[in-house]
């Protein structure tokens, strides 16, 4: 059985216009993975359909994580397996607090996977201090989830989210939108903090400047519903010298 | 005289008028009789009375209800509400005070009477408090109906100054009979200047069988008194329910109202408030739920009166399956009443295509110096939030339950007392987990 993620020749199309058209790549355990490309190249479909977000047909191939071929799942059953997909804009849930949302989820998880659900006090313990970490105020927790929070707060609540569940794959939708230097360095110190030989990471992002913080063990072009190019962290070096024209025809 | 097409209800009456409590009391044979015209005028209501434009009491049109009183044996004990802490607990059982059911009294200042008995002794301060202290019966045909056939009921009386530690719930009991009828528990509140007290209104019955309950509520409250007043209507699925309640807020009183409706098959609470002394504050808030085919009327009429006076009103429902939901909010600012503040939200989910809401805000300003608002929306279960949840591993049903739970807690988190705010969010929830959490 293979680990990590296999996405193979993955076609999807939103409303009948063809997005992704044909996207291969193999994300293994321990390593990072950006994917860089222009706007409307297909990077936050990618991320959705690994996820099971709503709203995508796939037309044709396939996503194997750890051997389940996970377009079968429902979003629910993806995330008990180890997907976790930092949002590019977190939604406000009134009413709910951040705190009774991630035991929630992570019990939730944690049933599916067979594993004993945490005591409250046990949860609460972990919660505070991988909030402080975030540099999360603990009132935050108390607070209705992302309601009320600021741009670079909904991030951190993201890597908040994704060092309580711990996934095994983590894929980050242009994290880095929307933040300032000081919030991404703070998200970027999130994100390094967890790697590890087990956790992979596919990181979107339009700029290269994440890529400074978190450095990837390799680097995808997307364009055109299609991964152009593909090298080591030079190539986002390179990118952000030259923009995305080579892939594009026109200066971007 | 008028004879509408639609004026059941009153083929008992001459057959019990002459048995009724204060029948030798000028006062209560005045009202009775003005209440009975007053019916026999209105009718049961009908679309073309706007008041009563939504909501049709089609049971009640059409079912050989008998309006005499029903007594029953009741004798296990009365659960309410399922408040926990001190409660004193008042039952009512269709509509007659049963003193056996209901707790000892033994607090200074508090006293608990049978209304039949007030009524009977002539007494002054209850007399004058029926009805709004007036037959106050426009636009509320099944209230006159209530006081023609005025029997039993409750009075409660606290003291001026006075601080009442438990609550004190009244548990309106219905039973079901071999002929259904028609119960009218009365409740009648004399709160004193500056006392304080929570009063918990339980109107619930059996889940199966036909009955209708037609309750009416004063509330006097004295000066600068505070009054939390809470009503949960947990009707069994079979059920008309009507209830009116009434209540004028002097200077500097405080009076917080909440109301969450989650049964019957026809239901309209309408709450009326007189914002009548300066300083006055009001907060009425609600929350209600309703599926199949039931209907679910919520009604609120506010008047601003006095100058200085605030009034806050947030109403949120959840509508299934081929249910209908009505929530009216009337707020009308007299000329005199200047500097006033006068909110009003209702916010409604629709959880399928067939269920339908109607929301229908009224302002009526008469004054130039006041601050008004009102808003109203009507929208889906989002499928963004439904989704974010989903991808954090919490299954479709856990997340939209946990979303509509939600969406009534931020009604229900206005409740200021915690025992009725954990009771009544006990009682919101066991309605969704009856839900099927799909939407079609």
């Amino acid at each position: 059985m293979s680990k990590g993620l296999i996405v193979t020749d993955l076609r999807v199309s939103v409303e009948g216009k063809e997005i992704l058209k044909g996207v291969s790549l193999v994300v293994e355990p321990g390593k990072v993975h950006a994917i860089m490309g222009p706007n409307g190249s297909g990077k936050s479909t990618l991320a959705h359909v690994i996820s099971g977000r709503p709203g995508y047909t796939v037309t044709g191939g396939s996503v194997m994580f750890d051997g389940v071929d996970v377009l079968e799942l429902e979003p629910e059953d993806r995330a008990a397996l180890g997907i976790f997909l930092a949002f590019q804009y977190p939604v406000e849930i009134p009413g709910v607090t951040n705190t009774t949302f991630l035991k929630t989820a992570l019990n939730a998880q944690r049933k599916a996977r067979g594993e004993k659900e945490l005591d409250p006090m046990g949860f609460l313990k972990v919660l505070r201090e991988k909030a402080k970490a975030l540099h999360l105020p603990d009132d935050m927790l108390k607070r209705p989830l992302n309601v009320g929070f600021s741009g670079g707060e909904k991030k951190r609540n993201e890597m908040l989210q994704m060092a309580v569940l711990t996934p095994k794959l983590a894929i980050l939708d242009e994290t880095d939108s929307g933040l300032d230097i000081d919030a991404l360095r703070i998200v970027a110190e999130g994100v390094n903090a967890q790697r590890s030989p087990e956790r992979s990471f596919l990181v979107i992002t339009h700029y290269q400047r994440l890529l400074d913080y978190i450095v990837p063990d390799v680097v995808h072009v997307l364009a055109y519903g299609r991964i152009a190019e593909t090298g080591g962290p030079d190539l986002a070096r390179q990118l952000e010298k030259t923009g995305y024209a080579d892939y594009t025809g026109s200066a971007a | 005289m008028t004879h509408l097409p639609m004026t059941p209800l009153l083929q008992d009456y001459a057959k019990i008028s002459a048995s009724l409590p204060g029948v030798h009391d000028s006062r209560v044979a005045t009202l009775r009789a003005m209440a009975a015209e007053s019916y026999r005028t209105q009718g049961l209501p009908h679309a073309r009375v706007e008041a009563w434009r939504y909501t049709r009491l089609k049971d009640l049109e059409t079912l050989p209800f008998s309006c005499a009183a029903a007594l029953s044996d009741v004798s296990e004990p009365v659960e309410g509400a399922g408040l926990a802490g001190a409660v004193l607990r008042i039952v009512l059982v269709n509509g007659q005070y049963v003193e056996s059911l209901s707790s000892q009294v033994d607090i200074p200042g508090l006293a608990v009477g049978c209304l039949r008995e007030a009524l009977d002794a002539g007494d002054d301060a209850v007399i004058q408090a029926l009805d709004g202290g007036g037959a106050d019966f426009a636009g509320a045909p099944l209230a006159a109906l209530a006081t023609a056939y005025m029997d039993d009921g409750v009075v409660v009386r606290v003291a001026e100054g006075v601080s009442v530690a438990p609550l004190v719930e009244v548990v309106a009991l219905a039973t079901v009979d071999v002929m259904p009828h028609l119960a009218f528990p009365r409740f009648l509140l004399l709160l004193g200047a500056g006392a304080e007290m929570t009063l918990v209104e339980t109107f619930t019955g059996p889940a199966k069988g036909v009955y209708a309950v037609n309750a009416v509520t004063d509330l006097c409250m004295g000066e600068g008194a505070r009054l939390n007043h809470y009503v949960l209507q947990a009707q069994g699925a079979e059920a008309t329910h009507v209830s009116l309640g009434r209540c004028a807020v002097p200077a500097k009183a405080h009076y917080e109202g909440f109301v969450l409706q989650l049964g019957a098959k026809t239901a309209r609470h309408e709450m009326r408030l007189k914002m009548q002394g300066v300083g006055g504050e009001a907060k009425l808030h609600g929350a209600y739920a309703v599926r199949g085919e039931a209907t679910c009327d919520t009604t609120t009429v506010v008047d601003h009166i006095a100058e200085e006076t605030i009034t806050d009103q947030v109403f949120k429902g959840i509508l299934d399956d081929k249910s209908h939901g009505i929530y009216q909010g009337r707020v009308h600012v007299h000329r005199n009443a200047q500097r006033i503040n006068g909110n009003q939200l209702h916010k409604a989910l629709l959880l399928s295509r067939s269920a339908r809401v109607d929301c229908k805000p009224e302002l009526e300003i008469y004054a130039d110096d006041v601050k008004c608002s009102h808003g109203a929306t009507v929208g889906e279960l989002d499928d963004d939030q439904v989704f974010y949840l989903q991808a954090r591993g919490i299954d479709v049903v856990t997340a939209r339950a946990l979303l509509l739970r939600a969406f009534l807690g931020e009604a229900l988190d206005m409740i200021s007392v915690d025992a009725v705010r954990t009771a009544f969010g006990a009682h919101a929830t066991g309605w969704l987990d009856n839900a099927r959490g799909v939407t079609s």
